[in-house]
């Protein structure tokens, strides 16, 4: 039924095209536009055309109501075009109402609103603004150009290009946008090789380079033009003073009437109807510009990395109590419109213990007539690997803004993570093999300072070398040779005295022995007998050099083994003085015991005597 | 007996009467408090000036000279702290701290200089030699000295033969442990005053073949460079680096320690 319909609707158009359709396919009704079309500047006399579209038959259209200009119309010019794609049919038609208007007056007019009504709604168009500039004698010249196309080649005014520039006194840092433009009042046949600036001393992006020159007309000092634009590109000054912007230079081919061959016949077909035009190449250059880069008003806060523009900046993280080994992001976003490319990293001193991995950096960044806009995105990786309470301190991020001409800073409060511990976290450290890890280092530094109070002493005070270190030496060599002299004396006094002693025993004995002997004569027994154990022990104290408290019979024996008396000897010896004990406690004998006594004693004392004089 | 025993005993204690008597409260030890208040405050150009002070007074401690050095390299001033350590260790050869920050100061120079490799028996002597300072030799040789002669009196006088037996080993040992002792401090004095050695002040020196402008030129030496002077001619000395090279350059231009 639909097919069918629409069959009927656009039957005059190519019926074949349908049945070669096969009756397949989905008609593509489209949304309806009504748009008008009219030159922007045009010049006194010039005759122009105002045009209304609309992509569907319009039941009914209601003309603008147009004053200050001379026009006829409106003329309607239909077009329509079918197209199968894959069994896909779309159709798009085209109504066109015209209108041909002449300006008679310069100065600027507005062509208000038309309407039209498909379907029973109405679409009203925008109004179109026309300025119309002091006549330019082009039709004129086109007819009668006689005198014109005798002059050679193109005037300057007529073919020029410029850079433009949107302003030249900017702050450092601030965006400017170059357009470079072609303007011309000529027949341009095609534009050759061009140069571009280098734009050295600013940071450059190309905003829209159209790949095909689009002329244009336009009101330049009051003259109309066609204009072009080549390119446009965002400056941003990467220096103070005053920068040069170097020429632009474009080759241009003219289309000019030819001169040589002009004939009758060239005459009378008129100008470009047999091609009697010749090409003619200009290269054009533009006059160079200067751009005033103003330093900052105010001196940079700490911390400044170069940011001029309009930011608005956030900072922040996705969770704030994890557990270990849960990652972490922390995003910082810089938005706005500034010098964002050249934005560097933030600068955050995160904990050393916390894993922070390098920022993921997304631009999303447009260069536009209003400069570098878009937004600037830090994405931060922080895995936690140990429990605790980890603080990121606040960061500071300043930039300048040009339009208040002063630093703006936005400050981070700092961040904490609260790190627990991850139920698998033992695990996780067994996995990772060497639990322990090595401590890390965030910096070397001098150790610090001594503080407790040292000895200060004079300097170069060096004992060594001194008199006194000699000296002392020498002191002490003297008492060793003093000391040594001092006991040397003694022992030989010693000595002298243990010989003395001695050499006296035998005499001694000899006295009481004798003494011994008158108190046996006496018969006084008793006193005898205390005689000869008092001669004996004496000449034993004597001879060993011992004290009477210290002898007793198991010295005695000792001592003279020691001096390799004879055992039969220190035998004797024995029993002598347990004879004189018996007698001692034992009294009442003859008087010859005694005498027999004290004749061993002096046998035995020779003995000892002889063997001392051996040894 | 006793009465030798008493005179070594106070022969002794004359001996210490070498040391100075500490006293805590003198102007020195209040300028050194002074200018380690101003360390901690940051103030180190005047910190510095309070510590040469003690200098200039003709005084001086291992400690200073550590403070004085930490505050040079904290200026920036990397040939004066190295001198300032190296004059501390002078004074105070083991100290820990000294030798961390010399070592970390000594990274900041230019110049490299690999130590020629010295036979381990010089390197240990070396090594023992800087164990201690000048004096600790020369008392520990005096005392070592002292007690070898009280050995030898007591074996001498004694009649009991294990006492002479244990006290002779010990009175052999005590003697070579002060003649070595007497020769380290011999070599240790001859290090410092001999042939002392020296910093490179100078940011750049050219090192001459012969004490005058037009010898050849050997090699260049830069600031905070340790060298070791042998001789001196007119306002030249002759330098030995660690490496054996020697050459002549300005005395001007270097630093004793």
């Amino acid at each position: 039924m639909n097919i069918i319909k629409s069959f009927r609707r656009f039957s005059w158009l190519g019926l074949a095209l349908f049945g070669l359709a096969g009756g397949v396919g989905v008609m593509a009704q489209e949304a309806i536009e009504f748009v008008a079309s009219a030159p922007k500047v045009v010049a006194v006399g010039e005759a122009f055309r105002v045009s209304f579209s609309v992509n569907a038959k319009a039941d009914h259209f209601s003309g603008p109501k147009i004053e200050g200009f001379h026009f006829s119309g409106p003329m309607l010019s239909t077009s329509m075009s079918t197209q199968i794609i894959n069994n896909q049919v779309t159709q798009s038609a085209s109504y066109t109402y015209n209108y041909t208007l002449q300006a008679t007056e310069e100065g600027v007019f507005t062509i208000p609103a038309a309407t039209v009504t498909v379907k029973g709604k109405e679409y009203t168009t925008d109004p179109v603004k026309i300025e119309v500039v002091k006549g330019q004698n082009e039709s004129a010249r086109a007819n009668t150009g006689q005198v014109e196309d005798s002059q050679p080649g193109v005037k300057a005014e007529d073919l020029f290009v410029r850079v433009e520039l949107d302003r030249n006194q900017v702050f450092k840092g601030e965006h400017i946008v170059a357009t470079i433009k072609i303007y011309s009042r000529v027949n341009l046949a095609r534009l050759g090789e061009m140069k571009m600036p280098s734009f050295s001393g600013f940071w450059s992006q190309e905003v829209m380079t159209p790949a095909q020159v689009n002329l244009e007309r336009t009101n330049y000092k009051g003259q109309l033009y066609n204009m072009g634009i080549i390119r446009q590109t965002i400056l941003v000054p990467q220096q103070t003073g005053t920068i040069k912007i170097e020429p632009f230079e474009l080759e241009c081919f003219v289309n000019v009437p030819s001169q040589r061959s002009r004939s009758v016949f060239d005459d009378f077909f008129g100008d470009g109807f047999f091609g009697s035009y010749e090409t003619l190449s200009r290269k054009l250059v533009s006059p160079p510009m200067e751009v005033k880069v103003k330093p900052f008003p105010v001196s940079p806060p700490p911390g400044y990395t170069g940011a001029v523009g309009n930011f608005s900046v956030s900072a922040n993280l996705d969770k704030t109590t994890v557990k270990t080994n849960e990652p972490v992001n922390l995003k910082v976003v810089i938005k706005g419109n500034g010098n964002l490319k050249l934005i560097d990293l933030p600068s955050f001193r995160f904990p050393a213990d916390l894993e922070v991995y390098d920022p993921k950096v997304k631009d999303q960044i447009e260069a536009g007539l209003n400069g570098i806009s878009g937004s600037k995105t830090f994405d931060y990786l922080i895995i936690p690997r140990f429990p605790g309470s980890f603080e990121i301190p606040s960061w500071s991020f300043t930039w300048f803004d040009p339009s208040a001409g002063e630093f703006r800073t936005f400050t981070t409060n700092p961040m904490v993570i609260e790190v627990e511990r991850g139920e698998n976290d033992s695990e996780a450290t067994v996995m990772s093999a060497p639990g322990r890890e090595n401590i890390r280092f965030l910096g070397q530094d001098v150790r610090f300072i001594k503080t407790e109070t040292p000895r200060i002493r004079p300097t170069g005070n060096s004992i060594y070398g001194s008199k006194g270190f000699i000296f002392s030496y020498i002191i002490a060599l003297l008492i060793f040779v003093l000391g040594i002299l001092m006991l040397h004396h003694r022992f030989k006094s010693q000595a002298d005295q243990e010989g003395s002693r001695y050499r006296r025993a035998s005499s001694v004995i000899r006295k009481r022995l004798a003494k011994t002997r008158s108190h046996l004569a006496k018969q006084e027994h008793e006193l005898a007998l205390e005689s000869l154990i008092k001669a004996i022990w004496g000449y034993l104290g004597d001879k060993l050099n011992m004290d009477q408290t210290m002898l007793n019979r198991e010295n005695i024996r000792e001592m003279l083994e020691g001096k390799n008396m004879s055992p039969e000897t220190i035998l004797d010896l024995e029993q002598l003085l347990d004879n004189i004990e018996f007698l001692r406690y034992a009294p009442g004998q003859s008087v010859a015991d005694y005498d027999t006594l004290v004749t061993k004693a002096s046998d035995l004392i020779m003995k000892i005597e002889k063997s001392y004089r051996r040894s | 007996m006793n009465r030798i025993i008493i005179s070594f005993i106070s022969f002794i204690l004359f001996l210490f009467a070498f040391i100075p008597s500490r006293a805590n409260t003198g102007e020195p030890e209040l300028l050194f408090q002074k200018a380690n208040q101003l360390y901690l405050a940051g103030d180190l150009p005047a910190a510095r000036e309070e510590y040469l002070k003690i200098l200039d007074a003709g005084l001086e401690s291992a400690e200073v000279y550590y403070n004085l050095g930490n505050t040079c390299y904290k200026m920036g001033i990397i040939p004066s702290a190295i001198l300032y350590y190296e004059k501390s260790l002078v004074l105070n050869p083991r100290d820990e701290d000294t030798q961390f920050n010399l070592s970390l100061a000594n990274e900041l120079i230019v110049d490299k200089i690999e130590p020629l490799n010295r036979f381990f028996i010089n390197r240990w002597i070396g090594s023992l030699t800087n164990l201690l300072g000048t004096d600790s030799w020369a008392l520990i040789s005096l005392i070592t000295f002292i007690l070898a002669l009280a050995s030898f009196v007591i074996i001498y006088g004694t009649r009991r033969l294990a006492i002479k037996k244990a006290l002779l080993l010990c009175a052999i040992l005590l003697s070579l442990m002060s003649v070595s002792s007497l020769l380290l401090a011999h070599k240790s004095h001859r290090a410092l005053n001999v042939t002392p050695s020296a910093i490179v002040f100078a940011p750049s020196i050219t090192a001459k073949s012969s004490p005058d402008n037009s010898g050849t030129d050997l090699f260049v030496l830069h600031e905070g460079t340790k060298v070791r002077i042998t001789d001196q001619v007119g306002n030249w000395v002759r330098i030995r680096l660690a490496d054996g090279n020697q050459a002549w350059i300005p005395a001007d231009s270097v630093e004793k320690i």
